[in-house]
């Protein structure tokens, strides 16, 4: 008897402790130790309330800040390791409510060509993904691990930056790119330009506004980082912006030479605010 | 079917249900039991694959049908009939081990095969558990022969309904569920006499709900979030000769630890899940991570296999009855056998024969030192020092650390540094194990030793959050071998559910991604 009561106490006091910390937490983890975690934890947390606007990527998108840190009604689904493949499917099968407005990270998108869905795309099929979703205790971004490391990493890095960051000066706005503008592509990178630029077009017919944009530090002409997001956009005649053309050498920081660091990320996130809600 | 999954979970409140239900009080009490674990046991086997059911379904009958043979010429007296069946079913059950785990390996070292042989050979699927109730069988069909295992109307198991009981409960010795695909090997001599009906008020539940517990927090919370690090170590050569130390070393640690929260947090789960249906399964870990040596570490690592090599294998072989020498290849060739019993794959062979390395030297150390230390002493003292180290020789190999006559101080040193050793080589013999072939080991050293200063957080910081868990785990195992009087003050005190509580909650908030348990692939 006295067993079961100190154990049901502990629990209690265990998830009280966490709840304290979620709430000053304002409902999230920024980042934890395993991508795939940090990735589930950040579509979770997306998925609660309504966004206006839904930023799809990888960890460069993971890195920009959201609705927890002032930036209303952005909700960020970076996955970690990954790219915006994933998540852009789940919207196209319904798994994820759609938004008026998406942001697609292109950087990234080479990774999925030829490659079967990642893991995180696995667990958002599962029933303890949903469980995760709707009670915040048991979710990713609620995990003790994930507490520890976000602070590890905000007292290293800084915290997010907050919504009244001024923007990038970027010498590029958004456009629809020609059709004869599309860089030729073959095989894998072939098929899944093909896929997602179906997708897109399906989520831009629902009402959504689809922006692809390459985030910095960018990718050379000649890249698929940035053949293949350019021809996906060509094809679906969705928004194309490459955000570091024109924008001056030394302007956006970068904590390990391809994730920006919270000051940049959040002017970042800013510009596209900006340009992408028009 | 894994142990962490909401599958296992359904079937076992199922099965737990019904196995203590009503009519399982009644006169067919232990007939109910038995065909409903060994049902469960079939499908929690078959789960993911349900023609690996057929195999278990020969070995099983064909175990039986021996065991019935040798037990009728056992009663009959006719030793040279058991000793030809003994032989035959032991051939029949390594010949099972061989075709499907040992072929397909020794196909690729066959030239004169030709290409579509061998890549037939090489398509052969590795059915799980093969390699535990393989051993099972074999336990059952030599503990038989030795006249190790009995019952009651033994003697007519060849007859009509109690061949079929025979089947059955035989079944149910290789199948039943906690220990089918991962152990613990238990030996049929331990489990037969087990086999009776059970009652739901035998349960001791505090053994259930302190293996359980302590199962699934070192599987779930330790092992499967040091697993998503860890993986980073197999990624590819180049990316390893890349990296440096300050990235390896955290990764290698981290496995170290891993493969044992892995494994013993199975074992647990095993355990507690065992008791809960009335049957006790032999420890398989002893807080190995303790050890001193490499004789001490095999007989905390893995208690199960090293028993079962040690009965089967090492004794049979001769032991150490036939002279230092023979000993010593004995102690090799086992540990080799071993290694390969783990998988079929020269990594593992590698494996198994270092540590057999390991344990002949300090057998030969042990050896050297005894006798300097016999020629120090006389009389009474010696003898009664060689009649307490006898009787703290361990299952597979004695004693190799004879007592110590130093200084508390410089004898504390001494221990801390055997235990410094003992640990390193340990872990470092893990990257055989680990890695795919040996040009990813040499990658890792050139990785290791390249004096590059990159570092990465995740893995440092996995292995201090979730490596604490195992230091902690080992502090207490400590504490209950040179403070017995504390840790039963504290194994009944109110520490205790405050502290699975917390266990508890971070099983359910902070798990790994779920990971097959690494042992299943043996």
């Amino acid at each position: 008897m006295q067993y079961t009561l100190l154990l049901t106490l502990t629990l209690a006091a265990c998830f009280a402790l966490q709840s304290l910390a979620l709430r000053t937490s304002g409902g999230k983890t920024t980042k934890s130790e395993s991508n795939f975690f940090s990735s589930v934890a950040r579509i979770q947390t997306g998925q609660r309330g309504q966004a206006e606007t839904l930023l799809l990527g990888s960890s460069i998108t993971g890195r920009l800040p959201d609705r927890s840190a002032g930036f209303a009604g952005v909700a960020n689904l970076g996955i970690d390791g990954g790219s915006a493949a994933d998540t852009l499917r789940a919207l196209d099968r319904g798994l994820i409510e759609l938004p008026p407005r998406v942001i697609v990270e292109g950087n990234t998108l080479h990774r999925a060509a030829g490659q079967e869905p990642g893991e995180v795309a696995r667990a958002m099929e599962s029933g303890w993904f949903a469980v995760g979703r709707e009670i915040p205790n048991l979710g990713a971004t609620a995990r003790p691990s994930a507490f520890l490391y976000s602070w590890l990493m905000e007292r290293k890095h800084g915290g997010p930056g907050s919504g009244d960051t001024a923007a990038l000066p970027t010498g590029s706005v958004p456009r629809i790119p020609a059709k004869n503008e599309a860089p030729p592509l073959e095989g894998a990178d072939e098929e899944l330009a093909e896929e997602l630029a179906a997708i897109l077009r399906r989520l831009e017919s629902k009402g959504c506004r689809v922006t692809m944009v390459l985030l910095p530090p960018g990718a050379d002409a000649d890249s698929p980082k940035r053949r293949i997001p350019l021809a996906i956009a060509c094809r679906a005649g969705v928004r194309w912006w490459d955000l570091t053309e024109g924008l001056p050498a030394g302007t956006v920081e970068f904590t390990d030479g391809v994730h920006m660091s919270p000051e940049s990320a959040s002017a970042t996130l800013t510009s596209l605010l900006a340009q992408c809600a028009r | 079917m894994l142990f962490n999954s909401w599958e296992f979970l359904i079937l076992l409140a199922v099965t737990f249900a019904l196995y203590y239900a009503p009519w399982s009080r009644g006169r067919h009490g232990k007939a109910w039991q038995v065909t409903l674990a060994l049902a469960a046991s079939v499908v929690f086997y078959g789960w993911e694959d349900p023609r690996l059911i057929v195999l278990l379904a020969l070995s099983a009958v064909g175990n039986s049908i021996a065991t019935a043979r040798i037990i009728q010429h056992k009663v009959a007296g006719d030793e040279a009939k058991v000793k030809r069946w003994t032989s035959l079913a032991v051939i029949l059950n390594l010949a099972l081990l061989a075709g499907f785990k040992y072929l397909p390996f020794l196909a690729g070292m066959l030239p004169f095969l030709p290409a579509s042989w061998v890549e037939a050979l090489k398509g052969i699927p590795l059915p799980i558990g093969i390699s535990f109730y393989t051993f099972h069988g074999i336990s059952m069909i030599v503990d038989v022969s030795r006249g190790e295992v009995t019952r009651e109307g033994d003697a007519l198991l060849s007859k009509g309904g109690r061949f079929a009981k025979g089947v059955r409960d035989i079944g149910f010795y290789l199948l039943f569920f906690p220990q089918l695909v991962a152990g613990p090997i238990v030996k049929a001599k331990q489990f037969w006499p087990q086999i009776a009906a059970k009652r739901i008020e035998d349960i001791p539940w505090k053994k259930v709900v302190r293996a359980l517990v302590a199962g699934y927090f070192l599987k779930v919370f330790v092992a499967d979030n040091l697993a998503e690090q860890t993986v980073l170590l197999t990624i590819g050569t180049a990316e390893l000769s890349n990296s440096g130390p300050f990235f390896l070393l955290p990764l290698l640690y981290a496995y170290s630890l891993q493969i044992f929260a892995d494994f013993a947090g199975y074992s647990l789960i095993a355990i507690g899940l065992a008791w809960m249906f009335g049957y006790r399964f032999p420890d398989n870990f002893n807080f190995p991570y303790l050890s001193t040596s490499i004789t001490e570490f095999w007989r905390r690592w893995h208690m199960s296999l090293s028993a079962w090599l040690r009965d089967y294998l090492y004794i049979p072989l001769g032991g150490n009855r036939k002279g230092p020498g023979r000993t010593y290849v004995n102690l090799f060739l086992v540990m080799f056998l071993g290694g390969l019993w783990h998988g079929a794959e020269w990594k593992f062979a590698l494996w198994g024969s270092l540590h057999g390395l390991a344990l002949a030297v300090e057998r030969l150390l042990g050896a050297r030192r005894g006798e300097q230390r016999d020629e120090r002493e006389t009389g009474e003292q010696g003898e009664a020092r060689r009649k307490q180290e006898r009787r703290l020789a361990g299952p597979l190999v004695g004693s190799s650390s004879p007592g110590s006559s130093l200084p508390p101080r410089v004898s504390l040193l001494k221990k801390a540094l055997a235990w410094f050793w003992t640990f390193h080589l340990v872990t470092l013999l893990w990257l055989t194990f680990l890695m795919p072939d040996i040009a990813h080991i040499r990658a890792f050293f050139e990785g290791a030793l390249s004096g590059r200063t990159f570092l990465s957080g995740p893995p440092v910081f996995s292995l201090l959050f979730y490596g604490t868990a195992v230091v902690l785990y080992h502090a207490w195992g400590w504490l209950k071998e040179h403070r017995e009087a504390v840790a039963a003050k504290l194994e009944g005190s109110s520490l205790e559910p405050v502290l699975h509580g917390i266990m508890l909650f971070l099983i359910v908030t902070n798990p790994g991604a779920p990971q097959g348990f690494i042992y299943f692939q043996f």
